[in-house]
Protein backbone atom coordinates (compact mmCIF):
# COMPACT_ATOMS: atom_id res chain seq x y z
CA UNK A 1 0.00 0.00 0.00
CA UNK A 2 1.08 3.69 -0.68
CA UNK A 3 2.10 5.61 2.68
CA UNK A 4 -0.15 7.86 3.97
CA UNK A 5 0.01 11.53 4.78
CA UNK A 6 -1.07 12.52 7.93
CA UNK A 7 -1.64 16.17 7.98
CA UNK A 8 -0.54 18.06 11.07
CA UNK A 9 -2.07 21.68 11.38
CA UNK A 10 -0.46 21.99 14.62
CA UNK A 11 -2.22 21.64 18.25
CA UNK A 12 -0.15 18.29 18.89
CA UNK A 13 -3.40 16.07 18.00
CA UNK A 14 -2.50 13.71 15.80
CA UNK A 15 -1.06 10.95 18.25
CA UNK A 16 -4.05 9.02 18.23
CA UNK A 17 -4.10 8.91 14.36
CA UNK A 18 -0.41 7.89 13.18
CA UNK A 19 -0.52 5.17 16.61
CA UNK A 20 -3.40 3.67 15.28
CA UNK A 21 -1.24 3.34 11.89
CA UNK A 22 1.86 2.00 13.39
CA UNK A 23 -0.38 -0.64 15.40
CA UNK A 24 -1.80 -1.96 11.81
CA UNK A 25 2.15 -1.70 10.34
CA UNK A 26 0.97 0.99 7.84
CA UNK A 27 3.75 3.39 6.65
CA UNK A 28 3.26 7.28 6.91
CA UNK A 29 4.39 10.16 7.00
CA UNK A 30 3.63 13.37 8.60
CA UNK A 31 2.67 16.58 6.46
CA UNK A 32 3.11 20.15 7.52
CA UNK A 33 3.70 21.72 4.50
CA UNK A 34 0.97 21.68 1.81
CA UNK A 35 3.19 20.95 -1.00
CA UNK A 36 4.21 17.89 0.58
CA UNK A 37 0.40 16.63 0.15
CA UNK A 38 1.04 16.13 -3.98
CA UNK A 39 3.53 12.84 -3.09
CA UNK A 40 0.71 11.34 -1.45
CA UNK A 41 -2.01 9.41 -2.37
CA UNK A 42 -3.58 8.47 0.79
CA UNK A 43 -3.89 11.31 3.36
CA UNK A 44 -5.46 11.83 6.82
CA UNK A 45 -7.33 14.69 7.82
CA UNK A 46 -6.94 14.27 12.01
CA UNK A 47 -9.66 16.02 13.99
CA UNK A 48 -10.02 17.70 17.63
CA UNK A 49 -10.38 21.48 18.42
CA UNK A 50 -13.02 23.43 16.79
CA UNK A 51 -14.20 24.18 13.39
CA UNK A 52 -12.98 27.67 13.24
CA UNK A 53 -9.92 27.08 15.20
CA UNK A 54 -9.21 24.02 12.45
CA UNK A 55 -10.02 26.08 9.38
CA UNK A 56 -8.16 29.34 10.52
CA UNK A 57 -4.89 26.93 10.97
CA UNK A 58 -5.38 25.03 7.48
CA UNK A 59 -5.85 28.61 6.00
CA UNK A 60 -2.93 30.30 8.16
CA UNK A 61 -0.45 27.05 6.52
CA UNK A 62 -1.82 27.19 2.95
CA UNK A 63 -3.63 23.86 3.10
CA UNK A 64 -6.97 24.74 1.50
CA UNK A 65 -6.27 24.93 -1.79
CA UNK A 66 -3.59 21.94 -1.47
CA UNK A 67 -5.79 19.67 -0.30
CA UNK A 68 -8.33 20.93 -3.22
CA UNK A 69 -5.86 19.87 -5.74
CA UNK A 70 -5.19 16.88 -4.08
CA UNK A 71 -8.76 15.36 -4.32
CA UNK A 72 -9.18 16.96 -7.99
CA UNK A 73 -6.58 13.97 -8.66
CA UNK A 74 -8.94 10.64 -8.67
CA UNK A 75 -6.45 8.22 -7.69
CA UNK A 76 -5.93 10.42 -4.39
CA UNK A 77 -8.01 9.24 -1.23
CA UNK A 78 -8.73 11.80 1.69
CA UNK A 79 -9.81 10.92 4.89
CA UNK A 80 -11.47 13.75 7.89
CA UNK A 81 -11.92 12.48 11.10
CA UNK A 82 -14.28 14.09 13.25
CA UNK A 83 -13.88 17.78 12.83
CA UNK A 84 -11.37 16.76 9.78
CA UNK A 85 -14.66 15.96 8.63
CA UNK A 86 -16.59 18.62 9.30
CA UNK A 87 -14.29 20.74 7.43
CA UNK A 88 -15.19 18.71 4.39
CA UNK A 89 -18.57 21.14 4.20
CA UNK A 90 -18.26 25.14 3.79
CA UNK A 91 -20.46 26.70 7.22
CA UNK A 92 -20.52 25.25 10.42
CA UNK A 93 -22.91 26.58 13.19
CA UNK A 94 -19.73 26.36 15.50
CA UNK A 95 -17.71 29.14 13.86
CA UNK A 96 -20.00 31.00 11.44
CA UNK A 97 -17.77 33.53 10.27
CA UNK A 98 -15.38 30.84 8.74
CA UNK A 99 -15.61 29.37 5.67
CA UNK A 100 -14.56 25.39 5.41
CA UNK A 101 -13.25 23.59 2.41
CA UNK A 102 -16.42 23.39 0.56
CA UNK A 103 -15.34 19.70 -0.49
CA UNK A 104 -18.88 18.08 -0.27
CA UNK A 105 -22.61 19.83 -0.31
CA UNK A 106 -24.23 20.30 3.01
CA UNK A 107 -23.46 22.00 6.44
CA UNK A 108 -22.43 21.38 10.04
CA UNK A 109 -25.15 21.87 12.57
CA UNK A 110 -25.78 21.75 16.33
CA UNK A 111 -26.58 18.69 17.84
CA UNK A 112 -29.96 19.88 19.05
CA UNK A 113 -30.32 20.09 22.98
CA UNK A 114 -31.84 17.16 24.96
CA UNK A 115 -31.55 17.14 28.51
CA UNK A 116 -33.75 13.91 29.44
CA UNK A 117 -31.21 11.16 28.91
CA UNK A 118 -27.48 11.11 29.09
CA UNK A 119 -27.79 9.30 25.81
CA UNK A 120 -29.20 12.53 23.95
CA UNK A 121 -26.85 14.96 25.95
CA UNK A 122 -24.47 17.60 24.22
CA UNK A 123 -21.53 16.61 24.12
CA UNK A 124 -22.54 13.44 22.46
CA UNK A 125 -19.85 11.45 24.23
CA UNK A 126 -19.88 7.40 23.97
CA UNK A 127 -20.40 4.16 22.59
CA UNK A 128 -23.17 4.20 19.53
CA UNK A 129 -23.73 1.61 16.77
CA UNK A 130 -23.71 2.76 13.01
CA UNK A 131 -26.44 1.52 10.47
CA UNK A 132 -25.99 1.52 6.67
CA UNK A 133 -28.99 1.79 4.53
CA UNK A 134 -27.03 2.25 1.11
CA UNK A 135 -26.35 -1.52 -0.34
CA UNK A 136 -22.59 -0.29 -1.17
CA UNK A 137 -20.52 -3.47 0.12
CA UNK A 138 -17.95 -2.11 1.70
CA UNK A 139 -20.23 0.05 3.60
CA UNK A 140 -22.38 -3.12 4.79
CA UNK A 141 -19.58 -5.04 5.68
CA UNK A 142 -17.21 -2.30 7.51
CA UNK A 143 -20.21 -0.10 9.43
CA UNK A 144 -23.31 -1.52 9.26
CA UNK A 145 -24.21 -2.41 12.96
CA UNK A 146 -20.86 -2.09 14.23
CA UNK A 147 -19.78 0.03 17.79
CA UNK A 148 -17.53 3.32 17.50
CA UNK A 149 -16.95 6.10 20.13
CA UNK A 150 -18.16 9.64 19.21
CA UNK A 151 -17.16 12.34 20.91
CA UNK A 152 -18.78 15.15 19.12
CA UNK A 153 -21.37 18.71 19.57
CA UNK A 154 -22.26 19.37 16.04
CA UNK A 155 -22.76 16.95 13.10
CA UNK A 156 -22.70 16.64 9.26
CA UNK A 157 -25.79 17.22 7.69
CA UNK A 158 -24.90 16.49 3.97
CA UNK A 159 -26.71 16.86 0.82
CA UNK A 160 -29.58 13.91 0.49
CA UNK A 161 -28.19 12.88 -2.83
CA UNK A 162 -25.26 11.26 -1.08
CA UNK A 163 -26.41 7.73 -0.54
CA UNK A 164 -23.04 6.27 0.87
CA UNK A 165 -23.48 7.32 4.43
CA UNK A 166 -23.99 5.42 7.86
CA UNK A 167 -26.04 6.94 10.72
CA UNK A 168 -26.65 6.52 14.26
CA UNK A 169 -29.78 7.25 16.25
CA UNK A 170 -30.30 10.04 18.99
CA UNK A 171 -33.09 10.78 19.86
CA UNK A 172 -34.98 8.72 17.36
CA UNK A 173 -33.62 10.98 14.54
CA UNK A 174 -30.91 9.91 12.26
CA UNK A 175 -27.75 11.77 12.64
CA UNK A 176 -25.08 10.66 9.36
CA UNK A 177 -21.94 9.23 11.18
CA UNK A 178 -19.65 8.90 8.15
CA UNK A 179 -20.10 9.74 4.36
CA UNK A 180 -18.16 8.08 1.40
CA UNK A 181 -18.22 10.61 -2.19
CA UNK A 182 -15.72 8.84 -4.09
CA UNK A 183 -12.56 9.91 -3.10
CA UNK A 184 -13.80 11.89 -0.02
CA UNK A 185 -14.27 10.12 3.32
CA UNK A 186 -15.74 11.51 6.30
CA UNK A 187 -15.91 9.72 9.98
CA UNK A 188 -17.65 11.49 12.56
CA UNK A 189 -16.19 9.26 15.03
CA UNK A 190 -12.72 8.22 16.34
CA UNK A 191 -11.58 5.27 14.52
CA UNK A 192 -8.30 5.42 15.52
CA UNK A 193 -9.75 5.26 19.69
CA UNK A 194 -12.87 2.29 18.66
CA UNK A 195 -11.42 -0.86 19.16
CA UNK A 196 -10.58 -3.54 16.63
CA UNK A 197 -13.18 -2.58 14.59
CA UNK A 198 -12.38 0.66 14.33
CA UNK A 199 -8.88 -0.18 12.99
CA UNK A 200 -10.12 -2.59 11.19
CA UNK A 201 -12.06 0.56 9.07
CA UNK A 202 -8.93 2.36 9.19
CA UNK A 203 -7.35 -0.28 7.20
CA UNK A 204 -9.87 -1.40 4.87
CA UNK A 205 -10.42 2.62 3.56
CA UNK A 206 -6.70 2.93 2.66
CA UNK A 207 -6.28 -0.83 1.12
CA UNK A 208 -10.32 -1.44 -0.43
CA UNK A 209 -12.29 1.52 -0.57
CA UNK A 210 -11.34 2.48 -4.10
CA UNK A 211 -12.86 -1.10 -5.39
CA UNK A 212 -16.10 0.08 -3.65
CA UNK A 213 -16.96 2.85 -5.73
CA UNK B 1 -23.62 2.83 30.53
CA UNK B 2 -19.73 2.91 29.69
CA UNK B 3 -17.22 1.41 31.89
CA UNK B 4 -13.99 3.51 32.89
CA UNK B 5 -10.67 2.34 34.23
CA UNK B 6 -9.25 4.98 36.72
CA UNK B 7 -5.67 4.28 36.84
CA UNK B 8 -4.25 6.49 39.71
CA UNK B 9 -0.51 6.58 38.95
CA UNK B 10 2.57 8.01 41.02
CA UNK B 11 6.09 8.09 39.58
CA UNK B 12 5.13 5.30 37.43
CA UNK B 13 3.36 3.14 39.82
CA UNK B 14 0.04 2.06 39.60
CA UNK B 15 -1.75 2.97 43.05
CA UNK B 16 -4.72 3.44 45.30
CA UNK B 17 -5.83 4.02 48.37
CA UNK B 18 -8.96 5.15 50.48
CA UNK B 19 -10.67 7.80 50.25
CA UNK B 20 -8.32 8.87 48.59
CA UNK B 21 -5.61 8.38 51.32
CA UNK B 22 -3.09 5.39 52.28
CA UNK B 23 -1.99 4.85 49.00
CA UNK B 24 -0.88 1.58 48.17
CA UNK B 25 1.33 0.25 45.00
CA UNK B 26 -0.42 -2.16 42.53
CA UNK B 27 1.86 -2.42 39.93
CA UNK B 28 2.75 -1.36 36.35
CA UNK B 29 0.15 0.64 34.71
CA UNK B 30 1.16 0.40 31.13
CA UNK B 31 -0.02 -3.33 31.88
CA UNK B 32 -2.53 -3.14 33.33
CA UNK B 33 -4.53 -0.56 30.98
CA UNK B 34 -3.44 -2.97 28.16
CA UNK B 35 -5.36 -5.95 30.11
CA UNK B 36 -8.29 -3.88 30.46
CA UNK B 37 -8.08 -3.15 27.06
CA UNK B 38 -8.07 -6.73 26.09
CA UNK B 39 -11.14 -7.58 28.19
CA UNK B 40 -13.09 -5.02 26.52
CA UNK B 41 -12.85 -1.62 28.73
CA UNK B 42 -14.40 1.71 27.29
CA UNK B 43 -12.27 4.03 28.02
CA UNK B 44 -9.36 4.94 30.38
CA UNK B 45 -8.86 7.67 32.91
CA UNK B 46 -5.71 8.61 33.59
CA UNK B 47 -4.80 10.21 37.15
CA UNK B 48 -1.34 11.38 38.39
CA UNK B 49 -2.16 11.99 41.62
CA UNK B 50 0.80 14.27 42.83
CA UNK B 51 1.28 16.38 39.54
CA UNK B 52 -0.75 19.13 41.02
CA UNK B 53 0.19 19.16 44.47
CA UNK B 54 4.01 19.03 43.21
CA UNK B 55 3.43 21.88 40.02
CA UNK B 56 5.28 19.81 37.67
CA UNK B 57 3.66 17.46 34.90
CA UNK B 58 6.03 14.12 34.39
CA UNK B 59 3.43 11.47 33.43
CA UNK B 60 3.66 12.05 29.39
CA UNK B 61 5.96 9.52 29.05
CA UNK B 62 4.02 6.95 31.16
CA UNK B 63 0.56 8.18 29.08
CA UNK B 64 2.34 7.46 26.03
CA UNK B 65 3.54 4.32 27.23
CA UNK B 66 0.05 3.24 28.22
CA UNK B 67 -1.40 5.20 24.83
CA UNK B 68 1.10 2.60 22.67
CA UNK B 69 -1.37 -0.22 22.79
CA UNK B 70 -4.56 0.68 23.72
CA UNK B 71 -7.62 1.58 21.48
CA UNK B 72 -10.08 3.24 23.25
CA UNK B 73 -10.26 7.24 24.32
CA UNK B 74 -7.93 8.29 27.41
CA UNK B 75 -7.99 11.10 29.86
CA UNK B 76 -5.17 12.90 31.45
CA UNK B 77 -5.82 14.58 34.70
CA UNK B 78 -3.70 15.62 37.07
CA UNK B 79 -1.14 18.75 36.93
CA UNK B 80 -2.72 20.42 33.51
CA UNK B 81 -2.67 24.01 33.73
CA UNK B 82 -1.56 25.75 30.48
CA UNK B 83 -3.07 25.49 26.94
CA UNK B 84 1.01 23.86 26.32
CA UNK B 85 0.27 21.61 28.90
CA UNK B 86 -3.04 20.19 26.91
CA UNK B 87 -0.88 20.42 23.38
CA UNK B 88 1.84 17.60 25.38
CA UNK B 89 -1.09 15.63 27.01
CA UNK B 90 -2.55 15.18 23.35
CA UNK B 91 0.85 14.80 21.91
CA UNK B 92 1.42 12.03 24.16
CA UNK B 93 -1.34 10.17 23.62
CA UNK B 94 -4.42 11.60 25.64
CA UNK B 95 -7.91 12.36 23.79
CA UNK B 96 -9.06 13.80 26.67
CA UNK B 97 -7.84 16.30 29.30
CA UNK B 98 -9.01 16.34 32.97
CA UNK B 99 -8.30 19.30 34.81
CA UNK B 100 -9.46 19.92 38.53
CA UNK B 101 -6.85 22.04 40.73
CA UNK B 102 -5.99 24.36 38.01
CA UNK B 103 -10.01 24.91 37.73
CA UNK B 104 -11.04 25.75 40.89
CA UNK B 105 -8.09 28.63 41.40
CA UNK B 106 -8.87 29.98 37.96
CA UNK B 107 -12.38 28.84 35.73
CA UNK B 108 -11.24 30.64 32.73
CA UNK B 109 -9.13 27.13 31.13
CA UNK B 110 -11.65 25.24 30.94
CA UNK B 111 -13.13 27.94 28.40
CA UNK B 112 -9.70 28.44 27.00
CA UNK B 113 -9.23 24.81 25.77
CA UNK B 114 -13.03 24.33 24.78
CA UNK B 115 -12.82 27.26 22.83
CA UNK B 116 -9.21 25.77 21.26
CA UNK B 117 -10.20 21.96 21.52
CA UNK B 118 -13.75 21.94 21.68
CA UNK B 119 -15.54 21.34 24.93
CA UNK B 120 -15.87 17.68 24.18
CA UNK B 121 -12.00 17.57 25.15
CA UNK B 122 -12.61 19.01 28.31
CA UNK B 123 -13.47 17.06 31.55
CA UNK B 124 -13.70 18.39 35.13
CA UNK B 125 -12.66 16.12 37.54
CA UNK B 126 -15.09 17.00 40.34
CA UNK B 127 -13.48 15.27 43.72
CA UNK B 128 -16.37 15.82 46.39
CA UNK B 129 -16.85 15.57 50.06
CA UNK B 130 -19.58 16.54 52.62
CA UNK B 131 -18.56 18.28 55.59
CA UNK B 132 -21.32 19.51 58.30
CA UNK B 133 -24.06 17.98 55.81
CA UNK B 134 -22.79 20.36 52.64
CA UNK B 135 -21.02 19.45 50.02
CA UNK B 136 -17.43 20.64 49.01
CA UNK B 137 -15.05 20.41 46.18
CA UNK B 138 -11.83 19.12 46.54
CA UNK B 139 -8.44 19.20 44.86
CA UNK B 140 -5.34 17.90 44.84
CA UNK B 141 -6.50 14.71 45.14
CA UNK B 142 -8.54 15.31 48.67
CA UNK B 143 -5.71 17.06 50.15
CA UNK B 144 -6.80 20.69 49.76
CA UNK B 145 -10.49 21.66 50.66
CA UNK B 146 -12.10 24.66 48.55
CA UNK B 147 -14.38 27.23 49.03
CA UNK B 148 -16.35 25.71 46.29
CA UNK B 149 -19.55 23.90 47.53
CA UNK B 150 -20.59 21.40 44.88
CA UNK B 151 -23.38 22.93 43.20
CA UNK B 152 -22.32 26.32 42.15
CA UNK B 153 -19.52 25.01 41.18
CA UNK B 154 -21.27 22.46 38.43
CA UNK B 155 -22.84 25.65 37.66
CA UNK B 156 -19.96 27.40 37.35
CA UNK B 157 -18.01 24.52 34.78
CA UNK B 158 -21.22 24.43 32.89
CA UNK B 159 -20.95 27.50 32.04
CA UNK B 160 -17.35 27.71 31.07
CA UNK B 161 -18.24 25.10 28.61
CA UNK B 162 -17.28 21.92 30.21
CA UNK B 163 -17.69 18.92 27.71
CA UNK B 164 -18.47 16.48 30.78
CA UNK B 165 -17.77 15.58 34.44
CA UNK B 166 -16.04 13.02 36.65
CA UNK B 167 -17.71 13.26 39.81
CA UNK B 168 -15.84 11.26 42.66
CA UNK B 169 -17.32 10.73 46.21
CA UNK B 170 -14.40 10.76 47.91
CA UNK B 171 -16.35 9.19 51.10
CA UNK B 172 -17.00 5.62 48.85
CA UNK B 173 -13.25 6.38 46.88
CA UNK B 174 -11.17 2.81 47.62
CA UNK B 175 -14.24 1.56 49.68
CA UNK B 176 -15.71 -1.12 47.43
CA UNK B 177 -18.95 -0.07 49.60
CA UNK B 178 -21.20 0.50 46.91
CA UNK B 179 -21.87 4.37 44.83
CA UNK B 180 -22.52 6.91 47.09
CA UNK B 181 -26.63 7.28 46.00
CA UNK B 182 -27.03 10.57 48.68
CA UNK B 183 -24.20 12.13 46.35
CA UNK B 184 -26.01 11.15 42.69
CA UNK B 185 -29.59 12.29 43.86
CA UNK B 186 -28.09 15.68 45.15
CA UNK B 187 -26.60 16.45 42.32
CA UNK B 188 -28.55 14.99 39.16
CA UNK B 189 -30.81 17.94 39.03
CA UNK B 190 -27.87 20.56 38.61
CA UNK B 191 -26.04 18.54 35.67
CA UNK B 192 -26.92 19.21 31.95
CA UNK B 193 -23.75 17.20 30.45
CA UNK B 194 -22.54 13.98 30.20
CA UNK B 195 -21.72 13.03 33.30
CA UNK B 196 -19.42 9.86 34.90
CA UNK B 197 -19.39 8.97 38.41
CA UNK B 198 -17.10 6.54 40.49
CA UNK B 199 -16.22 5.69 44.17
CA UNK B 200 -17.73 2.39 45.70
CA UNK B 201 -18.34 0.65 42.50
CA UNK B 202 -17.48 -3.08 43.40
CA UNK B 203 -19.92 -5.33 40.88
CA UNK B 204 -22.68 -5.40 38.82
CA UNK B 205 -25.44 -4.84 41.26
CA UNK B 206 -23.58 -1.38 41.82
CA UNK B 207 -23.86 -0.75 38.06
CA UNK B 208 -27.44 -1.75 38.38
CA UNK B 209 -28.02 1.02 41.04
CA UNK B 210 -26.59 3.51 38.69
CA UNK B 211 -28.00 2.69 35.91
CA UNK B 212 -31.50 4.01 37.20
CA UNK B 213 -30.18 7.33 36.88
CA UNK B 214 -29.91 8.26 33.45
CA UNK B 215 -28.19 11.62 33.75
CA UNK B 216 -25.46 9.10 34.13
CA UNK B 217 -23.16 8.15 30.93
CA UNK B 218 -20.17 6.28 32.53
CA UNK B 219 -19.04 4.62 35.51
CA UNK B 220 -15.28 4.90 36.72
CA UNK B 221 -13.77 1.41 38.34
CA UNK B 222 -10.30 1.56 39.81
CA UNK B 223 -10.16 -0.75 43.10
CA UNK B 224 -12.72 -2.58 41.69
CA UNK B 225 -10.74 -3.85 38.88
CA UNK B 226 -7.28 -3.59 39.70
CA UNK B 227 -7.53 -4.25 43.67
CA UNK B 228 -9.91 -7.11 42.95
CA UNK B 229 -8.10 -8.37 40.44
CA UNK B 230 -11.33 -8.41 37.67
CA UNK B 231 -11.84 -7.47 34.37
CA UNK B 232 -14.49 -5.57 32.94
CA UNK B 233 -16.64 -8.50 31.45
CA UNK B 234 -16.87 -8.77 36.00
CA UNK B 235 -18.76 -5.64 35.37
CA UNK B 236 -21.16 -6.35 32.43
Amino acid sequence: MEPIGVINYGYGNIFSVINALDYLNLEYKIIEKPDQLQEYQNVVLPGVGSFGNVMRKLNELDFNNAIKNYIDRDENLLLGICVGMQVFFSKSEESEKITGLNLLEGSVKKLTKIDKNYIDRIPNIGWRNNFVESNNKFLQDNLNNKETYFIHSYYCEPNEKYKDVSYIFRNQEKIVSSIFDRNIIGIQFHAERSKSQGLSLIKEIFSNWRNHY
Amino acid sequence: MRIINRLDVKEGFLIKGIQLEGWRKYGDPVKEAQKQYKSGIDEIFVVDVVASLYGRNNSFDLLRQIAKNVFVPITLSGGIRTLEDVSNAFWHGADKIGINSSATKNSEIISEIANRYGSQAVVVNVEVKKINNKWFVLIENGRTHTDWELLPWIEEIQKKGAGEIYITSIDKDGTLKGPDLDLINYVQDSIKIPTVYGGGVSGQEDIKKLQDFNFLSGVSIASGLYKLEKTVDFFR
